[in-house]
């Protein structure tokens, strides 16, 4: 599902260039759940930004079932995240302006799906029902607690039925308890949707319900 | 969810963000629509105005000096089945009875019951009631504060029977007087606006009865002028007036002559006009010219005859003359020869009076030899051979002739006396045509009469047949169509429309940018949206078409509220440009008009531009690495080499495409051209140069002191965008009201030399009727001007065909009016700046006016602003114009004066303008010279005086320079008022970013009031961000307007100038720093320590 080669990642700085990952290689089957832990500034947010073809390494390869997605434009970057990847981000970035459902619905936007909007709607609010939010779906992001916001973020994230969840420190902005539960259900939705999982996270906890875990240190991964 | 619905759903959550982008929107579509409504309004209201001038008048018979018989009018309008007007036109002087108050260049219009009915709203005014009563326009009541009741004096110029200094041609015109009772004001609806002149300033007019006027210019029962309304009738009328019209509408009267046993054709005017004169005898072949003249001595030896009349006529005319008589040979009759004691053989000496060049009379001589001698019987005394001589033919004796000629009477002998009385005009002697023609002709004609050998009895057919022959443009009479040419005048010669979104185009811009920035800084705050928008697989062009839908959104509804606001500017600027001409006497002359597609076009355009503007600034936002965003808020990516080298590279190129540009100067390019252009090139150059100073990398930073001067810099250079946007607002505003503000003109110190607009001329006089030279030619002036000392050389000009088309008349023409003076004069004195093609100086150029072009065009002068803003037009193109008779000629634009005060016309050679119009009265505009020493004002005052009675107005030349000064100087100060509404903007752009950045950087701000910072370091630090915007946008802009205004500096009084733009500075500099300062004190004024925490 992922095949990550020899990959490196180095930014330009006013100081000169700063090389984060090096020599990556990472290996993620379909329906495999992986974790990656590490220090902060490891590169655990750049590795996932390069998985979710955000950005582009400097060298080495990612190919995602088959697709070698550090060489396409950003056009075609765009449309294969719309139709493979699904986000979860720590801040959960929902829309303010937008309701519940229509956040869900967002990458809907993109347009060029073939499942009608109706349809996309039913799975929808589908999704917010198995996240417990069915009652929220009209509110406004700002009416939600952060526990809530996130699940409204997971359900995002799984309307476009990926191959892939991406998740960054999933529950790094919440308390222990609502963390708990939130990682319960990412996990449950994981094992629904039988899609590969990769979780950036400091939650031990979390870490460890997944089937690998792997260490980012000094620019690469050991298990 | 739909992307229409996501789109309102955002402007509505950031609806309070989107408030200054909807300001910003509003401001630039106000002005964009205004610039546009005002070009509509301008053409509306001269549309209006034209309307308004011809009223239901759809076509004019004009005539020149001519006068036809007023019952043309009548006749034509059943032959053509139109509605007539006849009328008088004339100009003269009109003063107020009780204050003296005078008013020149007033139209006098003698109308009938019929005039009335072609005004716009068509009304009854009857005026025959009392040959002294009158109605005036509110344009005259207004100059002169006349209502109804109040007396009013006019006077006019009696015209003579030949224009100008013609010879046989009767006594000057004489002034006439008339006394009047103002009875009606007449308003614009019911023709008070009437004029043949295009030109949206209303002339002063009173409408008199026409039998009055007919009677004050000696031409009762006549006209010179039909208004006709040719609705539904045949567009071309010539045809109908060329059937319509008599031998006496041609000023042709045919009489039987007893003793000869012909028909003569003779004319009012005395000379036949050679058109007429030449269709006659083409028509009648048999008809044969004579030419009578005065001549004022026969000389044999030394025996003389005064003052007497000699004949010059064909054998076929004349029989007993011999039928092989020479070009050099005189026939005398008896009485002649015994007084002279000529025999056949003898050398005889003529002297008379002819017209010299100048218009002044000049006494000639001609040498014959008798050929034979006739005794004065017959027809060789036929007192018929004398034309109607005004001043002599109806003397009964010689003490009584007054023929407008010096003469002197005491010459003439008691035998003399008796001739008269027995032979009244029969000529004493006799030429060949040849001779008479040679010797006699003038410019109005070369024969007096042509005798037609006919049968008395078909003088009906002989009628019909001349004026079968004869054509109404022969005699001056032309059709216009009146209203055709009005409508295709009524289009503003200036695109005010253009002019004024060129003048808002600083305004604009910075709007423009406003709205740029604010809308990429709402942008800003969805930074994380629009990260996860791409996250979620929605394409970076998709994404900037959202945003660009957002924004055309709020650009729609700010176009929408700008539209009554539009309307409102646009009345502003209509009532401002009327000041321009208040002084006229023109009350509110412009209508507002916003046509539908100056909306559409503008409100597109406005559109168009914006949304570019808000492309050019977010395409980087949209294109930028999906995970910078997500990670952060940060506006921009580090800087990098490349991109201060791009920008260096970019600076210096503008620097040698300045340096370049002035090389140019005046090998190419004129000066002010190549500074300005230099100058607009240094301003990208610093621009591009603060571009790399922001873009610098950070290397050499580390060895500066880490300061709040350091922070604020590296705040400047982590927002850079916004930064350089700010001193380009600011830089351009510098630049382009400093840099025009230099173009204001005014009139130099050297007004009096005669290189300079004025030609060196101090004095400019315009009489309403013409003058002429004095008749006895000894003086070789003007007799208004004789006897001031302190009057110099005088230069009198010729007024003939077309418009003045000087900055204050808004209407398109393609004729200016055409001047004609004597160019050897004006060559000789090398006066104005002349340039002209393959000429060297001023002298070359005037004396190339004379020779004809190569295309038979005659060469002509031009203002340089009249051909580039009036005409359209560049130095070689050809004009059509038509001369007195009808007859198209082409006018070629040889050369233009710089800056001059004869804006509006074309200068020809008055030879060559004579040649086409001969029946030109006289001279109605003069320059006039003073002396170095003189008092001017009180010159002035003397020679208004002076030229009283001709409706003269003396006016200094700088005066005449100032005044059109003033106009471009109004256009510049619009141009300066919304140029520093733009500074203002700029000042706004930079308050706005100010306020922008401390608004980010609350939690920095709080984070360092919480490690104890105090409030002087944080102003500090935010002033050191500032203020360097504002100096290096001072900076840059008046660099750049220095170098752009450089040849203008060293025209210009240097410490008004420097005054000038300290004061700009100053005052751009302390609005800017005064707008931060209170920004700041209110953005941190509620600064709490804990901040941070919640940031």
């Amino acid at each position: 599902m992922i095949n990550v080669a020899r990959v490196a990642k180095t930014y330009e700085s006013p100081a000169g260039p700063l090389t984060v990952l090096r020599d990556l290689d990472l290996r993620v089957a379909a329906g495999e759940s992986v974790a990656i832990v590490g220090p902060s500034g490891s590169g655990k947010t750049t590795l996932l930004n390069l998985l979710g073809a955000l950005d582009q390494p400097t060298s080495g390869t990612i190919a995602i079932d088959g697709v070698a997605i550090g060489g396409l434009d950003p056009s075609a970057a765009a449309r294969f995240r719309n139709r493979s990847i699904g986000f979860i981000f720590q801040l959960h970035h929902l829309i303010p302006q937008c309701s519940v459902l229509e956040n869900v619905l967002v990458p809907r936007l993109a347009g060029g799906w073939e499942e009608s909007a109706t349809a996309t709607r039913e799975r929808a609010t589908s999704l917010l029902e198995q996240v417990g939010l069915q009652d929220r779906m009209t509110h406004r992001p700002y009416q939600l607690s952060g526990g809530e916001q996130l699940r409204v973020a997971i359900a995002r994230a799984l309307i476009n039925q990926p191959k892939i969840i991406l998740a960054d420190e999933p529950t790094g902005s919440l308390d222990p308890a609502t963390g708990e539960r939130v990682a319960e259900l990412l996990l449950r939705t994981h094992a629904l949707a039988t899609v590969a999982l990769v979780v950036v996270t400091h939650n031990p906890g979390l870490a460890q319900q997944m089937q690998k875990t792997y260490r980012l240190e000094a620019g690469r991964l050991v298990s | 969810m739909t992307v229409t619905r996501y789109i309102l759903q955002s402007l509505r959550h950031y609806r309070f963000s989107y408030l200054g982008v909807l300001a910003g929107a509003v401001l630039g579509a106000t002005v964009l629509l205004g610039a546009f409504f005002a070009g509509d309004s301008v053409e509306e209201s001269l549309r209006v105005i034209s309307a308004k001038r011809i009223g239901r008048a759809t076509h004019a018979v004009t005539a020149g000096d001519r006068f036809f018989r007023q019952a043309l009018a009548a006749e034509l309008a059943s032959a053509a089945n139109v509605r007539v007007a006849p009328l008088v036109y004339a100009r003269g002087t009109a003063t107020h009875g009780t204050t003296s108050a005078v008013a020149n260049q007033v139209q006098l219009v003698g109308v009938t019951e019929a005039f009335w009915q072609l005004a716009p709203t068509p009304t009854r005014l009857p005026l025959e009631g009392s040959a002294a009563n009158v109605a005036i326009n509110d344009t005259l009541a207004r100059r002169l504060n006349l209502n109804t009741g109040d007396t009013l004096i006019v006077r006019l110029q009696k015209p003579g029977i030949l224009a100008g200094n013609a010879p046989v041609a009767g006594a000057e015109s004489t002034l006439q007087s008339l006394r009047c009772t103002v009875t009606a004001i007449v308003n614009d609806a019911s023709f008070g606006r009437f004029s043949l002149e295009t030109t949206q300033v209303p002339s002063p007019s009173v409408f008199l009865p026409i039998e009055q006027l007919q009677a004050a210019v000696g031409y009762p029962g006549r006209a010179n002028l039909l208004l006709i309304d040719a609705t539904g009738a045949a567009p071309d009328l010539t045809p109908a007036l060329s059937t319509t019209m008599k031998l006496a509408d041609y000023g042709l009267a045919l009489s039987w002559l007893e003793t000869a046993g012909v028909f003569e054709i003779s004319s009012s005017r005395i000379f036949i006009a050679p058109e007429l004169a030449g269709a006659i005898t083409t028509a009648v072949p048999q008809a044969q010219a004579v030419v009578s003249y005065l001549v004022n001595e026969f000389r044999v030896r030394d025996r003389s005859t005064p003052y007497s009349i000699a004949a010059a006529a064909t054998h076929e005319a004349a029989p007993f003359l011999p039928a092989d008589l020479g070009p050099r040979d005189i026939v005398l009759n008896d009485w002649l020869a015994n007084d002279l004691q000529a025999a056949v053989g003898d050398d005889v000496r003529l002297t008379y009076f002819q017209a010299g060049a100048s218009g002044a009379l000049v006494e000639q001589r001609a040498n014959f030899r008798v050929r034979a001698i006739v005794p004065l019987q017959g027809l060789a005394a036929d007192r018929a051979w004398m034309p109607n001589f005004p001043g002599m033919s109806d003397a009964k004796t010689t003490g009584e002739w007054n023929p407008g000629l010096p003469l002197n009477l005491e010459l003439i002998r008691p035998h003399d006396e008796r001739y008269w009385d027995e032979h009244r005009g029969a000529p004493k002697a006799f030429l060949s045509p040849a001779a008479g023609k040679e010797i006699w002709s003038t410019r109005w004609g070369t024969s007096t009469a042509l005798r037609i050998p006919f049968p008395r009895d078909r003088e009906v057919e002989l009628t019909a047949t001349l004026l079968k022959a004869l054509r109404p443009a022969m005699n001056q009479l032309i059709v216009q169509n009146f209203r055709a040419n009005a409508q295709a005048a009524a289009t503003s010669s200036v695109d005010f429309g253009g002019l004024f979104a060129g003048m808002s185009f600083f305004l604009i811009v910075a709007a423009l940018g406003v709205v740029a920035m604010l809308f990429q800084f709402c942008l800003l705050q969805r930074n994380r949206e629009d990260a996860l928008l791409g996250a979620v697989g929605v394409e970076p062009r998709t994404l900037l078409r959202w945003r660009l839908g957002e924004g055309a959104v709020i650009l729609v509804v700010g176009g929408v509220i700008a539209l009554p606001l539009a309307s409102l500017y646009t009345r502003g600027i209509l009532r401002f440009l009327e000041t321009i001409w208040a002084g006229q006497g023109a009350g509110p002359a412009f209508v507002f008009a916003a046509s539908p597609t100056s909306i559409v076009a503008g409100g597109l355009a406005f559109l168009i531009f914006s949304l570019l503007a808000i492309w050019l600034t977010i395409r980087g936002l949209t294109r930028r690495t999906l995970s910078i965003r997500l990670a952060s808020h940060a506006e921009e990516a580090a800087p990098t080499v490349q991109a201060y080298r791009r920008s260096l590279a970019t600076a210096l190129s503008a620097v040698a495409i300045a340096a370049v540009t002035i090389g140019l100067s005046g090998r190419g390019l004129p000066a002010q051209a190549a500074f300005y252009l230099a100058g607009a090139a240094l301003l990208a150059a610093g621009i591009a140069g603060c571009r790399a100073w922001l873009t610098r990398t950070s290397n050499s930073e580390a060895t500066v002191a880490f300061d709040a001067g350091y922070l604020g810099g590296r705040n400047l250079r982590a927002r850079r965008s916004r930064s350089l946007t700010v001193v380009g607002l600011i830089a351009t505003a510098v630049f382009m009201v400093l840099s025009v503000a230099s173009f204001r003109k005014q009139v130099g110190s050297d007004w009096l030399e005669h290189g300079s607009g004025t030609g060196g001329f101090a004095l400019l006089i315009e009489t309403t009727s013409a003058l002429n030279l004095a008749r006895d030619g000894r003086s070789g002036g003007f007799e208004v001007f004789e006897g001031k000392a302190d009057l110099g050389e005088i230069i009198p000009w010729r007024t003939g065909a077309g418009d003045n088309v000087n900055c204050f008349n808004l209407n398109s023409t393609s004729q200016p009016r055409l001047l004609a003076a004597d160019t050897t004069k004006l060559g000789a004195r090398q006066a104005f700046h002349v340039t002209m093609p393959n000429s060297s100086g001023s002298a070359a150029a005037w004396n190339a006016l004379r020779t004809p072009a190569a295309n038979g065009a005659i060469p002509a002068l031009v203002d340089e602003t009249t051909l580039m803003w009036a005409l359209k037009r560049k130095v070689g193109n050809v004009l059509d114009y038509v001369d007195e008779n009808g007859r198209p000629f082409k006018v070629q634009i040889a050369g233009t004066l710089s800056d001059s005060i004869f804006q509006g016309y074309l200068l020809v050679d008055e030879q060559r303008f004579l040649e086409k119009f001969p029946s030109n009265p006289g001279y109605s505009i003069f320059l006039a010279d003073a002396k170095p020493s003189s008092d001017l004002a009180a010159l002035r005052s003397k020679l208004e005086g002076a030229v009283r009675d001709a409706g003269g107005r003396v006016t200094l030349t700088r005066d005449v320079l100032a005044a059109f000064h003033e106009i471009e100087n109004t256009y510049i100060a619009i141009f300066n008022v919304l140029g520093s509404l733009g500074v203002i903007l700029g000042s706004l752009g930079l308050a706005i970013v100010i306020a922008r950045n401390l608004r980010e950087r609350r939690a920095e701000f709080a984070v360092m009031t919480a490690i104890g910072l105090p409030r002087a370091v944080l102003a500090k630090m935010v002033f050191a961000e500032f203020s360097r915007l504002v100096l290096w946008g001072l900076a840059i802009g008046a660099v750049a307007s220095l170098v752009a205004i450089w040849p203008s500096l060293q025209a210009l009084p240097s410490a008004l100038t420097l005054v000038m733009v300290a004061v700009m500075l100053v005052g751009i500099a302390s609005l800017n720093f005064l707008c931060g300062v209170v920004i700041f004190r209110r953005s941190l004024r509620d600064l709490q320590p804990s901040v941070f925490q919640g940031a």
